[in-house]
């Protein structure tokens, strides 16, 4: 008896134990399973990339299909039919990013909770309740009326399904081991859940409920005086005085244009966290008669959130219809920024007011139906079931009106009043983006390229683009409601039918230019245009730096080389210190000052405004500027709900304007401040900070140090993370690598009647694997402004002797 | 069975075998030679534990060499464990626990179904 115990005994402990190993406990890996030498964590290095490549099988191929890399990790593919194109695209994108591809999803559809249990439950909470999923499906339904570009994304879905099904889990990626989860089939949905994603990155900037709380609390005279829509000194996109003879428009406008009475209640929410407000990005053209050998250019400079993996997988495609390369975004066939034999076009992100925001008014508890004009309609509710691990699902009740879904109730973000906010937002309509980019993928000319932005719905974006005929222009693509002087500015009333979005504005009507006098073409985020564009548009954080420096630098060159517009992409050049700094410097009151803060001074009064890494005065400027407006602002911080504060231009002008003005006073203090009070006592504690930096890490105040540029791994791990990174500029600096955001592709494209050359580079590798000795690979050149000629031949033949590995598929 | 014997045979499996199946089959080797081999719990849980313990040892030795550290250096910081040596001396302990671990069971089993009979009486 006490035997068959002892063994019993010992089984049980063995099985235990071994089932402890393979399971995940409190975030902790699997150690069995993690540290194994079989399948565990050791497997994912990767020294050899031939052994990586050696891996993939091509499975399902009509024709024959030839995959070279080139040095860069960069795959071309040459493939005899656009099917065995895309379905290439998704198998290799994946096999280089597939994890990446997935969390991205997972994120954006609100399904983080599956992996890191409850701590991400109101993330995903939040995700749910926009309506991303509710709209991917509609656009999902809307793709099959457009067979060809729905069979090409099915190539591309089996592709990285293939991939996917040749895994076991000792090549699955770190992460999913380090989380312990399993890669999912990929699905079309995921395709088109990845541009909500870019919706949600891009065009969901908005103030309208923090606008509506502020205009309630201060006043309609501060509000406007704070926070204008339009000033006269900006730069618009469009250059100002463009005379506008569209057709019909007084009757588009009078038609749908019917009110204009803003909804006065105060608001108490907690409102969603919003994109990161300078996602933004630069780009320009310059056509032939500009440029020094006579080719046309193209520049595109994306700023987004720096991460690791990197948005952009760099790939080269090939068939009897396309010849196309550039940045494609892991999960999305075809090219997103890039060039062709032809053109080459690049976007950045065109602001305007795409969110509204609706006060619903129920009929009684049930919220069955809401009030429409004199009507009662129907409301549909969706049940959100978000899986949470190791514990149960959580239910989350969605309610859907015909404006969208009601994001803000009694059960979210409430704050106890009972109010119903739902979003009306561009990205819940169907919208068929990928067709766009792959007419714009296969464009000969400048009349492809306008025929392809027709289909464009949204995020609306500022496609600049070169041809090697020697055209250049501009479009702002996108679906932009037509709206009454500041509908949609502030909440809107959902009962009242004068509120609701009607109409949009006709794609003949949107902004557009093309080959100019001046020679080039440019946007960064600033103003689409001015006064007489006879629709009203509206956003609240337009540029005003960026584009300014651009057009100068721009305009000061006459005939441009391809290294001068690598120098306009790294120009470090801060026009807000070069606006600001001088108002602040005249009104410093030396003879009060200490021997380091004299020391400080002298430094700064020396600058040439240029924020490079190894100089103290950028540090110096950014910390007195920041405390300056938070001294100055001061006001703001009494406020109990999510507001915003006017922006560094606005208070520059203020600054100009005002001599004495109420809110110089420093609330703390019992004086009443002036300008030039404010401007000393900001000063004198921005050195004080600066001091306490400096003793903490370390003996300089190097500009490259201080502001620390890092790039971060989606999970912010920080071995598979990079900081401290050598680079120069920062916000509103074209080079506008900021801590964690900036420039996340600098791309030029040179082009003319023999060929089309291109160069590019961004903050990351090819491969996504922390592992695989490219994944930080780019990095250091990305900061020093070092560019690598991408490898571009229609023949696969050219490029022999640039690769490191080639290989024939068939089946 | 030669006590060094079984070091080997459990090492040599654990190294070479194993990779083709889920990384909990090093337990099957010592369970069997536990099972099937008159011995003690000593010299059986040492030989699972030193013969699979040095076969992990020598595979991530050998992975880790060929790929540089390149995943490993990472790893550490992630587990906050100080060095490489560190990490893999704990890894090749849990193959080896288990190993000696899976050994001794099979030596239990063996111990029900054999009689316990006086030494002097089995010799002869």
């Amino acid at each position: 008896m006490f035997k068959k115990i002892v063994f019993i005994f010992l089984l049980l402990s063995n099985i235990f134990l071994i089932y402890l190993l393979n399971n995940s406990i409190n975030n902790i890996p699997p150690l069995g399973k993690f540290l194994n030498p079989y399948s565990g964590f050791w497997i994912n290095g990767e020294i050899d990339q031939i052994k990586v490549f050696n891996k993939i099988k091509l499975k399902n191929l009509d024709g024959e299909v030839i995959v070279q890399y080139d040095s860069l990790l960069i795959p071309h593919i040459y493939a005899k039919t656009d099917k065995d194109l895309f379905y290439t695209q998704g198998y290799l994108t994946a096999l280089h990013r597939l994890w990446q591809m997935e969390f991205q999803i997972k994120g954006v559809s609100g399904e983080l909770s599956e992996i890191f249990g409850k701590r991400t439950l109101d993330r995903d909470r939040s995700q749910r309740r926009k309506g991303i999923v509710y709209a991917a499906k509609k656009t999902l339904k809307e793709s099959k009326k457009d067979p060809k570009t729905y069979k090409l994304l099915n190539a591309y879905v089996d592709g990285v399904n293939d991939y996917i099904e040749s895994l076991s889990y000792k090549d699955y990626p770190i992460e999913y081991k380090i989380l312990d989860y399993k890669p999912k089939k990929w699905t079309l949905l995921e395709c088109f859940l990845l541009m909500e994603q870019m919706s949600d990155m891009l065009s969901r900037g908005e103030m309208d409920i923090e606008d509506t709380y502020l205009i309630n609390t201060i006043g309609e005279d501060n509000y406007n005086m704070l926070f204008p829509e339009y000033d006269e000194s900006i730069e618009p996109i469009i250059p100002k005085k463009t005379k506008f003879n569209f057709e019909n428009v007084e009757n588009i406008i009078s038609n749908n244009i019917i009110s204009n009475n803003i909804i006065s209640n105060n608001i108490n929410i907690d409102v969603i966290k919003k994109p990161n407000k300078y996602n933004g990005s630069n780009n320009f053209a310059i056509s032939p008669n500009k440029t020094k050998d006579g080719s046309s250019y193209l520049a595109s400079q994306p700023d987004l959130s720096l991460n690791l993996p990197s948005i952009w997988y760099i790939i080269h495609l090939n068939s009897p219809n396309f010849n196309t390369m550039g940045a494609s975004l892991p999960g999305a066939p075809g090219i997103i920024i890039g060039f062709n034999d032809n053109i080459a076009w690049g976007e950045t992100n065109a602001k305007r007011d795409l969110v509204d925001w609706y006060k619903i008014e129920y009929k009684d508890s049930n919220r069955n139906e809401y009030k429409y004009s004199d009507k009662w309609l129907k409301t549909e509710k969706i049940i959100e079931k978000i899986i949470i691990k190791d514990e149960n699902p959580f239910y989350d009740t969605v309610i859907y009106t015909h404006y969208g879904p009601v994001v803000y109730d009694k059960n979210f973000n409430n704050n106890g009043d009972n109010i119903n906010l739902a979003m009306r937002w561009i990205a819940h309509d169907e919208s068929i983006e990928y067709k766009t980019f792959l007419k714009l993928n296969m464009a000969k000319n400048i009349n492809d390229i306008h025929e392809a932005l027709k289909y464009f719905d949204g995020p609306a974006q500022n496609f600049a683009y070169a041809t090697n005929q020697g055209d250049i222009g501009l479009t702002i693509a996108g679906k932009f409601p037509i709206k009454w002087e500041k509908q949609g500015k502030f909440i809107l009333d959902g009962s009242n039918p004068e509120h609701e979005w009607r109409g949009r504005i006709p794609y003949e009507h949107i902004l557009n230019y093309q080959n100019p006098k001046n020679g080039f073409v440019s946007s960064a985020n600033q103003h689409p245009v001015d006064k007489n564009y006879p629709y009203y548009y509206y956003d609240y954080s337009y540029e005003n730096y960026r584009n300014r420096r651009l057009n100068d630098r721009l305009k000061s060159i006459d005939l441009i080389t391809i290294e001068d517009v690598m120098k306009i992409q790294n120009d470090n050049f801060s026009y807000k210190a070069f606006e600001i700094l001088p108002v602040l410097l005249s009104n410093i009151d030396t003879l009060s000052l200490d021997t380091i803060q004299k020391k400080y001074l002298t430094k700064l009064k020396k600058w040439d405004y240029f924020s490079n890494t190894n100089i103290e005065s950028p540090s110096i400027f950014v910390t007195w500027w920041n405390i300056f407006r938070k001294e100055l602002w001061d006001e703001f911080d009494t406020l109990k709900y999510n507001y915003r504060k006017p922006s560094s231009y606005n208070t520059y002008m203020l600054m100009k304007k005002n001599k004495e003005f109420k809110y110089y006073d420093i609330l703390k203090t019992k004086k009443k401040e002036n300008l030039s009070d404010l401007i000393n006592y900001s000063y004198k504690l921005s050195v004080d900070s600066l001091e306490n930096w400096k003793n903490i890490k370390g003996d300089n105040l190097n500009w490259k140090d201080y502001k620390n540029t890092t790039i971060r791994h989606l999970l912010n791990i920080k071995s598979f993370s990079k900081s401290n990174i050598a680079v120069g500029g920062y916000r509103n600096i074209i080079n506008a690598a900021s801590e964690s955001h900036g420039p996340s592709l600098r791309m030029i494209v040179k082009l003319n009647k023999t060929k089309t050359e291109a160069w590019g580079i961004y903050p990351g590798g090819q491969s996504g694997n922390p592992g695989n000795k490219n994944y930080f690979s780019l990095i250091d050149d990305w900061g020093h402004g070092v560019y690598r000629k991408l490898l571009f031949n229609s023949n696969y033949l050219d490029n022999s002797k640039n690769i490191i590995y080639e290989k024939k598929y068939k089946n | 069975m030669n006590f060094l014997l079984r070091i080997l045979i459990n090492g040599i499996t654990a190294y070479y075998l194993v990779r083709f199946f889920p990384w909990w089959f090093i337990v099957i080797v010592p369970f069997f030679l536990g099972f099937s081999i008159k011995e003690n719990y000593f010299t059986h849980f040492l030989s699972g534990f030193i013969g699979i313990g040095i076969a992990w040892i020598f595979l991530i030795i050998n992975t880790d060499i060929s790929n540089q550290s390149i995943i490993s250096e990472k790893i550490i910081e992630i587990l906050k464990i100080k060095n490489i040596n560190l990490l893999i001396i704990y890894a090749s302990l849990i193959g080896g626990f288990i190993g000696g671990l899976a050994s001794i069971t099979g030596y239990s089993l063996q111990r029900i179904f054999i009689k316990d009979i006086p030494r002097s009486t089995y010799k002869d």
